[in-house]
Order: structure tokens, then sequence, then C-alpha cells
């Protein structure tokens, strides 16, 4: 059993806290550069949100309000699963309201109500190097983000264009961070791109399996990588609006009704609609 | 007759580090907000209270540490982290108990670490301690944690070791992060990105 009894506060020891709290605070130094860090063992395996576990753990306080997303929903099984680790050895408050929460950290989401100054997002990340597609050698992508040699990016998004007649990355939609660095925004839509730049927010990004962490502070220049001509383009969802809250303006989850077969949307973020529901967010219009 | 037993400090590693950690984030996160480690540090007796509570948050015996001409608080460090002392130009850690003169402080930026273009995050953060973190200098700062431009008052010695680093043009991502702090736990980060605005430009040495 995982319990403040039996655990350190927050699982981790102290000497691996202080190393992960160390990496942090360089990656805020250096937004958009991918931090290595050694990576612990957690009681969940890796490539199921260790990264961002290890940040929340080495971040968390006695006092702090913990919100966990996964895909945007507070219910699914990572995300029960991580508040529960973290609440059995922490016993921090937990929230699904991302207005009450502290810390909130997700999977592919970026909550749909803005984040304030004072809340941190905490970001799992499954692949954090954005030129594994172009090319497979960790030495070599390491001295490509030294030289800021990203020719073979622009290259593979124009090949893109070509072949598809506009790019086709849906989500990891690479951004430019403060015109120096290549950084993968973690499997989030394209639609939470812009949510990126100039945020009142802190992100922080952790990779566990790849032992990586990065940042963004608030107020940085994030820019989704496009051409002159091609502009960037997020989702669409003119028309569409949520079958639960009637929300307009948010990412929608698409679904198939089973009783008319027809194509039906609900908000992607299940605490913002919930929220709506229960009339607390009906000030937040989009 | 037994002798009264005398607590050296009251630093909780776990909790009081925790809380020093998110200061010194939202610090960095932040540049030119100023932040409070003042109930963390107050838990040391004696010394510098500051630099050790932000010493016991980061160092362990994996950093190296440099302090400049304080082979008391080096040793203080060294006792309740195991941080090893290192050459200034190996340091990881730079602590500068008191305010240094020019040519000094042109030395320590001089010769720490930078990093490297393949491994940035190999560079040094230096701490600063000052007789105050606020003052009458005014100072139009802005980079990454910044909304456009933010005018801060600071004391002057802050504002002159900003200048120093930009005068040495240091190409990023190498770097040294800068991190101010005083005797009544103010803490201001000046993070490798952050420079004073043009409207500045009129300082001289």
């Amino acid at each position: 059993m995982i319990d403040a009894r039996h655990y350190n506060f927050a699982f981790l020891d102290e000497g691996s806290k202080r190393e992960i709290r160390r990496s942090i605070l360089k990656a805020v130094a250096i937004p958009g550069y991918q931090v290595p860090f050694g990576s612990r063992e957690l009681p969940i395996g890796r490539g199921w949100g260790t990264g961002g576990i290890q940040i929340t753990l080495s971040i968390i306080g006695r006092e702090d309000v913990l919100k966990v997303i996964d895909q945007g929903s507070d219910e699914s099984v990572n995300a029960v699963n991580i508040k529960k680790l973290v609440e059995e050895c922490t016993d921090v408050a937990i929230t699904s309201d991302s207005e009450e929460a502290s810390i909130i950290q997700s999977r592919h989401r970026i909550p749909e109500i803005p984040m304030r100054n004072d809340q941190i997002l905490v970001l799992q990340v499954p692949t954090p190097e954005p030129l594994r597609i172009v090319e497979t050698k960790e030495s070599v992508t390491k001295q490509m983000h030294a030289e800021a040699e990203y020719s073979p990016m622009w290259l593979s998004l124009f090949e893109d264009l070509t072949q598809y007649g506009e790019i086709s990355v849906s989500s990891e939609y690479p951004v430019m961070v403060e015109g120096r660095y290549v950084m993968n925004p973690s499997p989030i839509p394209r639609y939470d791109n812009k949510k990126l730049s100039d945020s009142e927010t802190l992100y922080l990004f952790g990779a566990g399996r790849e032992k990586k962490i990065y940042a963004i502070p608030p107020h940085t220049d994030v820019v989704s990588m496009c051409f002159d001509d091609i502009p960037f383009q997020a989702e669409d969802f003119e028309g569409k609006h949520c079958r639960l809250c009637q929300a307009t303006g948010v990412y929608l989850d698409e679904l198939i009704d089973e009783k008319t077969g027809e194509k039906v949307y609900e908000c992607s973020d299940t605490g913002f609609c919930r929220g709506r529901r229960e009339q607390k967010t009906w000030k937040h219009q989009c | 007759m037994a002798e009264k037993m005398q607590t050296a400090y009251r630093f909780d590693f776990v909790h009081d580090a925790q809380k020093v950690f998110r200061e010194l984030l939202s610090a960095l996160a932040n540049p030119g907000e100023k932040k409070s480690i003042e109930e963390q540090a107050g838990r040391f007796e004696k010394g510098h209270p500051s630099l050790l509570a932000l010493g016991c948050t980061l160092l362990d015996n994996e950093e190296g540490l440099y302090v400049e001409k304080n082979p008391a608080l080096s040793a203080e460090l060294h006792s309740l982290t195991l941080a090893r002392e290192a050459g200034l130009c190996e340091a990881d850690y730079v602590f500068l108990s008191s305010e240094l003169n020019y040519g000094s402080m042109e030395q320590i930026l001089k010769n720490v670490k930078y990093g490297t273009y393949a491994d940035p995050q190999q560079s040094a953060t230096i701490f600063l301690l000052c007789k105050s973190v606020d003052g009458a200098e005014n100072m139009t700062i802005s980079g990454p944690g910044i909304k456009g431009e933010k005018v801060i008052q600071v004391c002057p010695y802050i504002k002159k070791v900003i200048r120093m680093r930009e005068k040495l043009d240091i190409e990023y991502p190498l770097g040294v992060d800068l991190i101010f702090t005083d005797g009544a736990g103010n803490l201001l980060a000046i993070p490798r990105l952050v420079k004073i605005a043009e409207e500045d430009e009129t300082w001289h040495m």
C-alpha cells in the first residue's frame, strides 16, 4: 500500500526530487529545450505518464490542489490512477474544477478555461523529440538542436503539404519557441497550440520514458511552424456544439449516436462541460 | 552538568524545501516579480539564512558548489548538503554572500560555466545576496515570463550585475541565470533570456 506512513511525502525520495527540480529550473530558463534527467522507477509503467507524475510529485506541496485529466477527461483510468497515487502519498486535495486547482496534470489537452498565473500545467509527453520523424538518432537530433538546424523539419512539413494539399499533422504539431527551439507540444490537438503562446500560466512537460523535461514560461513566444503562404490551421468546429452543454467554440469529441447512427459532439474537457451544466461557468462564453 | 542542546536549524528538508523551490520556480517563470522565502529562511538561526535555504533546496553531492570569499558559508553548505566544493569554472551553483565590486563581479561572470550549445543546461546558476533586493533604481526588463516590458524598482547593484552579464554578449542558449536574494528572504530571478530594455541604455560603467 502506498501511503504517507510507508513512503516519503510525494513518493519520491528527496534526492530524486532535487534532481528533477534542478532540471525544471533549467527548463524554465531555456524555454523549449529538452533537459535530460534521471527518470525514476514508479509504481506505474513508463509510457503511462511517468514524466508528468515525476514533475507533479517534485513540485507538489501540502497546500496544493490537484486536478488530473486524460484526453480532457477527469474520469479515465489513467487520470484516476494518477490521482490515487498522488493523493495517497501526499494527502493533497483533489478536484475536477480547473479553476480550483493549483496544479493540473494533463495528457493530451489544455483545459478550456484559461489558466491563471498562479497555476501550473504539467503535461505528459510520450515522444518529446519533435525531430524524431526526420532523424532516428538521439545524438544527431541533439546536435541539430544545438545548431538550430531545422531544415529537415521544414522539408518534412513541405513534403506533407505537397502530398496531401495541407499539413496533415493532427496532434504534436511542432512549434518554435522564442525563435530558437523546435518543440513538441505533446500530443495536444492543434486547437490547443495557440494556448501555449503568451499564456498566463507555466507549462511543464515531462517525458519519463525518454527522460526529458522541458518548459514554456508564461508570456513566451510560441509559434506553430507553418509557411508564409500556408497559415497554420487549427481544427474547425464551425456550426457544431456540445450536445450536453450546448457549448460552441470549444474542442469537441466526435461520437456516433448508437440509436440514430448520426454524428454528435461533446466537449472534450469534461470538467468544463460539467461545470457549464451545473451553471458554474456560463460566464465563460466562447 | 549536561550542556544545553543548541538547534542549528529547523529547516524541513521535505516541506520547507518544497516551498522554497516553488517560490524559486515562480520567480524564474516570472522574472522581475519579487517572491519571498522569509519563513523558510527563518528556520536557520545564523549565517546567511536565505542562501542556506536556497542551498538546502537545490544542492546535494551531485552538484559542484563555489562560494566566493566565505569559507564559513561554504563549509556550512557542504555540511548541510554534501555538495562538493568546485572551482569557479566548474561550479554548477555559485553563491555570492556579499555585494562584490565591479572587477570581482566581472571575473565571476566571465569565468562561470555557460553550458554548451548541445547541453546549455550545464551552465552555472549564481545566487547573489544583496543588502536589499528593493531599491530606487528603475529598470525596464523584457523576455520570456514578462508580458511585453515591465518596469521594476531594484537596488543599483542588481542593475549593474545584469548590465555586466549583457555586456558579455553570451550567445543564447548559452548563459548564466541570476537569482538575487536578501536578508529579508526576498527573491528576484533574472534568467539568461531576460534583458534590460533599450530605454535604459543610459547606464554607464
